[in-house]
């Protein structure tokens, strides 16, 4: 089911995206589309709050011993009673993991707080509480949310930085499609010597640079947030930094040639046998060395957007990640659009 | 106001990157129909051209 959620929003990103081609101007219904995808994309990414299950909470409180985080409670108001030997307030919570659906939430203050009082609220929390193994009991530190609509899964290790792959993966799954176009327009380039072609597939290998920038950055700060430091030489970082080189190195040559034809000709050889290195650096290379990313051989699971498990992401975290591969292809193909057009006018130009 | 920044952080950084998000598809309108324009007086001049 995740699989098939992720693979429609590629797949509507580029069946959209590819509408109408990309050398007319775009229809005005067409960049709402974009637009409305986009601002859902990131309404979507932001107000969900992060909540575990009982059993990841329990798991993770008793993994580390510091641990205050967040947990999807329902209360059952009828069974709240103060329990005067330990001075604390007691109330059953329930929640939809089948194994463990009941727990005992302890709230240690003489003075219940007013959320919890009956006919309050629905009685739908996000908690922030730790398990006590010991008492067998999740005890009550703060209220992060009442009554929320949709919650993200906490995914351990991860927690609210989980936000940030909405973005990420899609602009380094575009940089790969951006690359794939440039190609692909080379080739029909080399086909055809029309020179359109070869307009298409420098702006596509632009605007590919551009992505694949963005997919580091963006990994930059979610590595400084998860693993420490801004930049470790992990495999997949080594090989996006190579695959930025080879295409400088397209850039590079395309400069470098005063005749339009021979310039064309060249980069477009350059640009098919530059992509054939893409799959390698993006998809193999990365899974058959030891490093951070998940999927890595040292890991253990292969990451919560691979693995078979399918409760890693709940619903709304595939939908809104599927929906980040259709946003930000539908941006790429605008600005691939707005580009080639840019280019062909200059050609007339000049 | 600083007890309400810290509580709703979260919703502050969507905001902000709703804020970008307008701010770059205003941009990518207008520059969709400059080119269009451009476009435009390109190709009649163009057919002017061809005419003559």
């Amino acid at each position: 089911m995740k699989a098939v959620i992720i693979v429609s929003g590629v797949v509507l990103g580029l069946v959209l995206g590819m509408y109408n081609g990309i050398e007319k101007p775009k229809a005005l219904w067409w960049k709402f589309t974009v637009f409305f995808f986009v601002i859902l994309l990131t309404v979507l990414s932001f107000l969900p709050p992060i909540a575990a299950n009982f059993a990841t909470s329990k798991y993770l409180s008793e993994a580390l011993p510091e641990y205050n985080g967040n947990v999807l409670v329902n209360i059952i108001p009828s069974t709240l009673k103060f329990d005067t030997a330990s001075s604390k307030w007691v109330l059953r919570i329930w929640n939809n993991v089948p194994k463990y659906k009941e727990a005992n939430l302890a709230i240690y203050s003489k003075d219940l707080p007013e959320e919890f009082k009956a006919s309050a609220s629905t009685g739908r929390f996000v908690l922030k509480t730790h398990f006590d193994s010991k008492k067998n009991e999740f005890v009550y530190h703060s209220i992060a949310s009442i009554n929320p609509i949709f919650t993200f899964p906490v995914v351990p290790g991860l927690e609210e930085q989980i936000r940030i792959m909405n973005y990420h993966v899609p602009v380094a799954w575009i940089s790969v499609l951006a690359y794939l176009f440039a190609m692909i327009y080379s080739i029909s380039y080399l086909r055809t010597r029309n020179m359109e072609y070869d307009l298409k597939a420098t702006a596509a290998a632009e605007i590919g640079t551009i992505f694949t920038i963005l997919a580091t950055v963006t990994g930059m700060i979610w590595a400084k947030l998860n693993w420490g430091s801004f930049w470790n030489w992990d495999p997949r970082e080594t090989s996006i930094f190579i695959l930025l080189l080879i295409y400088g190195a397209y850039f590079a040559l395309r400069s470098a040639l005063e005749n339009e034809e021979l310039k064309a000709r060249l980069s477009s050889v350059y640009s098919i046998i530059a992509f054939l290195t893409v799959p390698f650096f993006v998809f193999i290379l990365p899974r058959l060395l030891t490093g951070l990313h998940p999927g890595s051989v040292n890991d253990n699971s292969s990451g919560p957007v691979v693995s078979t498990q399918a409760n890693t992401l709940n619903f709304l975290q595939q939908i809104t990640f599927s929906l980040g591969f259709t946003s930000i292809s539908l941006i790429f193909f605008w600005m691939l659009n707005i580009r080639f057009r840019m280019k062909k006018l200059i050609s007339h130009i000049y | 106001m600083q007890e309400m920044m810290n509580q709703n952080t979260l919703y502050i950084v969507m905001a902000i990157i709703l804020v970008i998000w307008f701010g770059l598809g205003f941009y990518l309108f207008t520059l969709d129909r400059k080119i269009k324009k451009i476009e435009q007086s390109v190709n009649d001049k163009l057919f002017d051209i061809s005419d003559k």
